[in-house]
């Protein structure tokens, strides 16, 4: 009886030095998957206490803006999916490639095909914005700044004509360094065979992160947006698969000159009280 | 005791179990499943909007609109838009751009100051602009510096205006940063919170210096194109029964007796009610009433006005310009109340009515643009 009792013991014993084990391990196995969710909080460095962010994020943030900013000209291609949610709640996914062309301080041409096949283009020439849609051969041309910061700005917070990826192309990136309330480095990431530094900012309205490349190109490579206080907390992902650092570039392709039977039609902004609708009935 | 022994045994990994159980929710963390199902069928929307914007302008309040309703700047006579376009180029304003980049904390108390000075800059900057003007456009056109003048004049006022309005929103945020200061000296939340109310002060920062640019833009170039066009919707897509109809070299939408036009907004291809459009034709009207003015005949239906033509042989009502100062009984459904210079006018499209009759039987008369 005895001997059972001993027995039954020590079984009970090594099975709640299992479960403890068990229990005290995880957190470990936890971060170490950091990297696909949790950021690890153990390899947290100093933070910055007039940002709020991770002096790492904001060091491997300001190398990348900077070398960003130091370029004159650049092209980037990239593939790029939002998030549209629907009336219903549903979130729709909708992809599309762009190539950009950045000629500083005052020329920008984009191209954007869609995943449904439409193609957009967009010309800045230092004066006028143009905006044309293949599909519809249709354009239109707005008056604007004389550089690319005033200009995407402006089109941005007058003519609501928001581009998430615009943040990349200013001529002034240093606001990027102090919209963060928080930021963080994630760890090391590899986007295909490219090493990246991954890292997570939070804002006021919206969270994102960027990829950026190791080495003496400090590229970003990827960007991830969370509008969080929007339904449904919509993303914006883009993923810059081709810089061009030094791309030839001429003046003409940053004209807009209107294809065959292309016809230019008004831009509108509404007023106040005015409704955007889904469709004419 | 085998029972005690099992019972002890279930227990240690139940409990066990239990701690399993809230690492998996743990490790989640942040995940938060997808939201289910949901309605579909019918169209899809594609269309992000304008709410998914920049990184850098994420707290700018982005529901901000002009209000086109506000009195604009009067324009009279034979002013050509198209000549103004040449010369009065959209001005350079990196101040406000370089007075963005100044984040620091003692940037609070001198944003009035600063913003008073960008106000003097800017009119100093103006008033340049408007010589620069002037002289390029001394052509004897003495009615067009007048207007200049009446122009330059009214922008003043607007500033004086909008400066007052600034001041005031300056004095509440103040107050409200006052108020957040003493808890932040309270508290313990330190430095977060800190930031948090610098970050917060520069978006209102950004908002008035966007209010400014668009007030400016709009004073110095809301003729150069169609922004006084005000329509009462915009559709993303044409979900009705409609056909495609190309009157000259331009290609409309009608649904039924209504006509679409495209239009840019926010960035993509819409679709606006219009009015007929000048140069349709149709072989038969409908309930048309005639009207009789300097002695010729219009044909009036939905809101159109129509001539009558003959073409190798048969009659077609031709869609013209309506008559100016026609009194009608009725104005569409969608037209538009807008105020110009304190005067009620309602636009649909092209045409401009304002009310006339007694208070018992309003009708309205077909007046020139106001713009």
């Amino acid at each position: 009886m005895k001997r059972i009792k001993k027995t039954s013991f020590i079984k009970l014993a090594l099975v709640a030095v299992v479960g403890l084990l068990n229990f005290a391990i995880r957190p470990t196995v936890i971060a170490g998957s950091a990297n696909a969710g949790k950021i690890d909080q153990t390899k947290q460095t100093a933070v910055d206490s007039s940002t709020g962010v991770d002096e790492q994020a904001l060091a491997i943030l300001k190398k990348a803006t900077s070398y960003l900013t130091g370029l004159n000209q650049f092209r980037l291609k990239g593939l790029a999916a939002i998030d549209v949610v629907q009336d219903s709640g549903q979130k729709l996914q909708f992809g599309s490639t762009a190539e950009v062309t950045v000629k500083r301080p005052n020329r920008i041409y984009a191209s954007r095909t869609l995943d449904e096949g439409d193609v957009r283009r967009f010309w800045y020439d230092g004066a006028v914005a143009t905006l044309y849609e293949e599909s519809s051969n249709v354009y239109t041309k707005i008056p604007v700044f004389d550089t690319i910061d005033e200009t995407l700005d402006y089109l941005e917070t007058v003519f609501k004509d928001p581009r998430p990826l615009a943040d990349l192309l200013y001529n002034d990136l240093s606001p990027l360094l102090k919209v963060p309330l928080s930021g963080s480095y994630v760890g090391e990431s590899y986007l295909g065979v490219t090493a990246c530094d991954h890292l997570a900012f939070r804002g006021k309205s919206l969270d994102w992160q960027f990829w950026v490349e190791r080495g003496e190109k400090p590229l970003i490579r990827k960007v991830v947006i969370t509008y969080k206080e929007l339904p449904g907390e919509p993303q914006f992902v883009a993923h810059l698969v081709e810089w061009d650092t030094q791309p030839e570039l001429s003046d003409a392709i940053f004209q807009f000159s209107p294809p065959e039977g292309a016809r230019q039609i008004r831009f509108v902004t509404l007023r106040k009280n005015d409704s955007e609708k889904g469709g004419a009935q | 005791m085998k029972i005690n022994y099992i019972l002890k045994c279930a227990l240690v990994f139940w409990l066990m179990s239990l701690f399993l159980a809230t690492d998996m929710v743990d490790a989640r963390g942040g995940g938060g499943g997808g939201r289910g199902g949901g309605g579909g069928g019918g169209g899809f929307s594609r269309s992000s909007g304008s709410q998914m914007g920049s990184i850098r302008n994420s707290g700018m309040d982005r529901s901000r609109s002009y209000d086109s309703s506000r009195s604009r700047p009067e324009r009279t006579g034979g002013e050509s838009a198209v000549g103004d376009r040449s010369t009065d180029r959209f001005d350079s304003r990196g101040e406000g751009i370089q007075q963005r980049q100044d984040t620091s904390a003692g940037r609070q108390t001198d944003r009035q100051d600063t913003r008073t000075d960008r106000e003097s800059e800017r009119q100093n900057t103006r008033t340049d602009r408007q010589d620069g003007r002037t002289e390029k456009r001394d052509e004897g056109q003495a009615t067009r510096e007048e207007k200049q003048t009446e122009r330059q004049t009214t922008r003043e006022e607007k500033q004086g205006e909008r400066q007052a309005s600034r001041e005031e929103r300056q004095g509440n945020r103040s107050e409200q940063r006052g108020d957040l200061g003493e808890s932040i000296k309270d508290s313990n939340l330190g430095e977060y919170t800190a930031a948090r109310a610098i970050q917060e002060d520069r978006q209102d920062f950004i908002g008035d210096m966007y209010d400014d640019y668009y007030n400016e833009w709009y004073d110095d170039h809301w003729h150069y194109y169609d922004m006084h066009y005000t329509p009462a919707n915009v559709y993303v897509g044409l979900s009705c029964n409609h056909v495609v109809v190309q009157v000259g070299n331009v290609t409309y939408y009608q649904c039924g007796s209504v006509w679409y036009d495209r239009v840019y907004y926010q960035g993509e291809v819409h679709y606006v009610e219009i009015s007929t459009p000048k140069g349709a034709e149709v072989k038969e009207l409908k309930d048309a009433t005639t009207l009789e003015v300097s002695g010729k005949t219009y044909y009036i239906s939905n809101h159109a006005f129509y001539e009558r033509i003959k073409r190798e042989g048969q009659y077609l009502y031709v869609v013209v310009d309506p008559p100016l100062g026609t009194e009608v009984a009725s104005i569409p459904k969608d037209a538009v109340e807008i105020k110009v210079e304190g005067a009620t006018y309602y636009q649909y499209d092209k045409v401009f009515y304002r009310k006339a009759g007694d208070p018992e039987q309003t009708t309205y008369v077909i007046v020139a643009s106001p713009f």
